[in-house]
């Protein structure tokens, strides 16, 4: 902003401020890794989240080899033998007489890179007939490991969709209703609370009860998003209402009145970039209730459904406590749910430790 | 005092009539005339299916039908479940108390530990022991409820140490009325644990903020010039205005648990509000999930209003305004 | 002649943060005689609010007294036990504060506050405490005892809440009292009336106060004697008489023009 001047505008002060928040940025690197692995999902998984082998039910991760007779070798698996003991449960023994070598950019399902060109080649894997479990197979024999990058897409995605919808509307609908007051302001704002009067849960499970059962899943997905995003932008509306109602007495806006610019204008050109700081930090936090949003609905069944992946779904499986004796590597989407929103409240306790200062500093400048 | 009450009260009702629009909405967005598709259902006579008819007036404009649905619902005319083929009314009294039990058991624990621990948290400030426990809600605040009700649910059926789920054990008929009191809270324990942890992480932490904050007022220095013993000025000066604050949160706490207890509820087959509404979404029983959420609205209101009250009760500020 | 009441020797007061540690309060020697004002003069950051608080042993965390002899009525207070330390404060030291609507506890009727130093400090029974309360609101110049003792601080006007507090600080039957900066936020003329029941009150129970203010003309008018503090240290000390028509040192000459303009 006036680097000449030699003084530094807020926001660069408060970014030197987060910088030097290494909890912080572990946070970010994390979530850059997880967002990344979301992206380049088709890629770096072995195999496609549909491909099954219902042989290998609920496989254990398969254990890499590094010593093959006693000698280094090349990492490698073996395959697999399917027995069942005396309970009727499934036991996995490794069969040595197949043998296959772990490698990199090997060839598997074909896929569309980026979406954009067809292409063969995965990050790692092994040659077919091999199958390899990184981190076990579910119920159908799919790959834990893959379908837990292709289940990022989903919930990550949905969490983020959700906030910035939410974010945008209860700024938008604030924004008004702040600036122009009187009836208005008394509508939106009745409106405001009763959204959220409704326990969150019931809305969630209410409007999903309205969406018609005949759509695909592209349709459901985003009306979950959009589901999700009514629920969570009334709270936001509000803050930012009352912070406009004390932001449209500044002289700023009175001269740009007298100028004759349009009240969207003025609204979101000279009022709304000051509520940014206060938003920004909210929409960080609520995007972990977004994502579980998004899990707890898939994890009863009324989210995305079989055979796309999202984190909330595949713990499902996990609904059963017999299974997660036998397979606990089915609750690994837990974990990821939990890196995520843990990452999220740090960086947004962070943005909170150093908009602080910058939040007083608005304050002050009333004077 | 009084009218500070009735004043919250009549804020109340508007707010009411407020869920009711909401829901009623919801169900106009459904597409379609919902009785249609229960009028080719052998399992329901003509008869009830005409009688709901005149009762929801489909025929007549939205407006008229809004009211009728007001009339009904001041009736307690809930409508009918299609699913459990009786009357809304008779399955929903019994879940809402179920869900009212956990969420105040949920409610009780995460206050019972919270404040006491954020208390401890603040006197020892900075020490290892409020680190330990500022690092432990930190985790506890991220972990997904779901998830921790799943990892109990894991540890209760490795040690046999507590029921896996449900409300009542076998048997319960026959049990003597302790045997019982003993079982359903024995079926508590999970649950509500589940429930509460995530609140008694963030509560605690906002506890210590308080007191902390508390703690370095100009009064509390007055306090101790007066020469009063330390327990006094911490446990009576302190912890009266550190509490102040916490109880406008009594209101979002009951509700946010409400919420919680919902999928809880589902994951450890506690038979309340939240799984019934489940069923019925699954089930597509339209009046039996609008029933659902206005009764869960209804709690919430309730809920804000006991909150306010305890508000003006606590703070004199507010009381003499 | 008679021992002064309060006698600070040496009194080293100071703040660690980051590290070093820094001196606030500089090796100052001070005496309150019995029966007497003594003021203590000072612009902010001067440290005589800090003196105050060091004599009560109530420094706020990184605080300390390094070193120095606190004596009150020759007790030697820098050893003795927090338990004694206890019973001293509210009973024979009490303190009166600057701004009466935060250092009054907001969800206690006032009436309460008062009764807490007669609860923890004598032995009357309950209705011996509510004599007495309404004994100490008229000798302080409340009006209407039985409500004002009802009352919330945030209820009452400025002066009546300055009068709660002298009254909180006079409960105990104190021989010192230590009044930091006691009409600084009240109007002018306020300020005057506070000043003369402060006089009144040293008549009647022949009290000791030391009063620490940076009001000149407030020290003219009510202190026997004075002691000019400037960056820790004390710069000027004597009867108030010789101090202000005399001064020696280029400080308090610049805050006797301060006054006077």
């Amino acid at each position: 902003m006036n680097k000449q001047s030699g003084h530094l505008s807020e926001f660069q002060i408060a970014f030197r401020h987060f910088r030097r928040n290494r909890l912080a940025w572990t946070g970010v690197m994390i979530l850059s890794l997880l967002y990344g692995g979301a992206v380049l999902a088709d890629f770096l998984s072995p195999y496609s989240f549909k491909d099954e082998n219902r042989n290998y039910s609920y496989a254990p991760p398969t254990s890499i080899h590094f010593f093959d007779n006693g000698r280094l070798a090349w990492p490698y698996v073996n395959g697999m033998k399917l027995s069942f003991d005396e309970y009727n449960k499934r036991v996995y023994q490794r069969d040595p007489a197949k043998h296959y070598p772990l490698q990199f950019l090997v060839k598997g399902e074909e896929y569309r890179f980026l979406g954009l060109f067809p292409c063969r080649r995965h990050f790692f894997g092994v040659e077919a007939p091999g199958r390899w479990y990184l981190l076990g197979a579910d119920a159908r024999g799919r790959d834990m490991f893959s379908r837990l990058l292709y289940g990022g897409r989903v919930s990550l995605t949905i969490g983020l969709m959700g906030a910035v919808i939410a974010f945008s509307l209860g700024l938008i609908i604030g924004g008004i209703s702040g600036y122009y007051g009187g009836r208005l302001d008394n509508f939106l704002m009745r409106l405001c609370e009763m959204f959220m009067m409704v326990p969150g849960f019931y809305l969630l499970l209410a409007l999903r009860a309205a969406v018609p059962d005949n759509f695909n899943s592209v349709q459901v997905y985003f009306s979950i998003v959009i589901i999700l995003s009514f629920i969570g932008w009334a709270g936001l509306a509000r803050i930012v209402r009352g912070m406009c109602l004390s932001l449209r007495e500044r002289e700023y806006v009175l001269a740009a009145k007298s100028l004759g610019l349009s009240d969207i204008r003025i609204i979101l050109r000279h009022i709304l970039p000051h509520t940014l700081s206060y938003s920004i930090f909210a929409v960080m936090l609520s995007i972990p209730g977004y994502i579980l949003g998004e899990s707890a609905l898939s994890l009863i069944g009324l989210g995305i459904q079989d055979p796309y992946a999202s984190w909330g779904n595949m713990l499902s499986d996990a609904m059963s406590i017999v299974r997660i004796k036998f397979a606990p590597w089915i609750l690994s989407p837990a974990f990821l749910i939990f890196l995520t929103v843990v990452c999220f409240n740090v960086i947004g306790d962070a943005l909170r430790d150093c908009l602080d200062p910058m939040l007083k500093a608005e304050g002050h400048r009333d004077g | 005092m009084l009218k500070y009450i009735l004043k919250r009260f009549l804020v109340a009702v508007p707010m009411l009539l407020g869920i009711a629009l909401l829901t009623f909405v919801l169900i106009r967005m459904t597409p379609g005339n919902y009785l249609d598709t229960v009028r080719l259902d052998p399992q329901f006579s003509q008869e009830t299916i005409a009688y709901y008819e005149k009762l929801y007036q489909f025929d007549k404009p939205l407006l008229v039908q809004y009211i009728q649905w007001i009339k009904n619902l001041l009736r307690l005319e809930l409508g009918y479940s299609f699913h459990y083929n009786v009357p809304v009314y008779r399955i929903i009294g019994s879940r809402l108390w179920n869900t009212f039990l956990l969420s105040l058991a949920g409610f009780l624990l995460t206050w019972v530990v919270a404040i006491p621990l954020g208390i401890w948290a603040a006197l020892h400030r900075n020490q290892f022991i409020d680190r330990c426990i500022q690092f432990f809600s930190y985790v506890c605040f991220s972990l997904p409820s779901f998830f921790l009700a799943m990892l109990f649910l894991f540890w209760a059926s490795q040690s046999g140490a507590l029921p896996l789920g449900g409300m009542y054990s076998p048997g319960f008929e026959s049990l003597k009325p302790w045997g019982q009191l003993t079982d359903i809270l024995r079926h508590l324990v999970i649950p509500a644990m589940a429930l509460s942890i995530g609140s008694i992480a963030w509560l605690q932490r906002i506890m210590r903020g308080n007191m902390l904050e508390v703690l370095g007022q100009q009064y509390i220095l007055t306090a101790r010039a007066k020469g009063l013993p330390e327990n006094r000025v911490i446990y009576l000066h302190a912890l009266r205005n550190a509490i102040n604050p916490l109880i406008t949160l009594l209101g979002y706490e009951f509700s946010s648990l409400l919420s919680g207890a919902a999928l809880i509820e589902i994951i450890c087959s506690w038979p309340g509000l939240g799984s019934l509404m489940l069923t019925a979404v699954r089930s597509k029983d339209i009046y039996l999930v609008m029933a659902s959420m206005l009764m869960g609205g209804v709690m919430f209101i309730v809920g804000n209003l006991l909150a306010d009250i305890g508000l003006a009760k606590a703070d004199p500020r507010i009381r003499y305004e | 002649m008679n021992p002064p009441l309060l006698s600070l020797k040496n009194l080293t007061v100071t703040v660690s943060g980051t590290g070093r540690e820094k001196v606030l309060v500089d090796r100052i020697a001070l005496d309150v005689p019995a029966f007497s004002i003594t003021a203590l003069v000072g612009g902010s950051g001067s440290g005589k609010t800090t003196v105050g608080l060091s004599i009560l042993r109530l420094l706020p965390l990184g605080l300390r007294v390094k070193e120095g002899e606190i004596v009150f009525n020759q007790e030697q207070l820098f050893h003795v036990p927090p338990e004694r330390m206890r019973q001293l404060r509210g009973k024979e030291i009490s303190m009166v504060f600057q701004e009466p609507l935060q250092a009054l506890n907001p969800v206690f009727c006032v009436g309460y506050q008062i009764e807490e130093v007669l609860r923890c400090h004598t032995s009357l029974n309950r209705r011996q405490r509510q004599q007495r309360i309404l004994e100490l609101m008229d000798q302080v110049g409340l009006p209407d005892p039985s409500r004002i003792s009802r009352s919330y601080p945030h209820q009452l006007s400025g002066g009546m809440r300055q009068r709660v507090m002298i009254a909180q600080a006079i409960a105990g039957g104190p021989r010192l009292i230590i009044a930091d900066e006691p009409t600084s936020s009240l109007d002018v003329t306020l300020q005057a009336r506070i000043m003369e029941l402060f006089l009144k009150l040293k008549e009647e129970l022949r009290l000791s106060i030391l009063l620490i203010t940076h009001d000149l003309g407030m020290v003219a008018r009510m202190a026997d004697s004075v002691a000019v503090m400037r960056e820790g240290k004390i710069v000027e000390a004597g009867k108030t008489k010789d101090v202000l028509e005399g001064p020696q040192h280029p400080y308090t000459c610049q805050l006797r023009e301060a006054m006077e303009g």
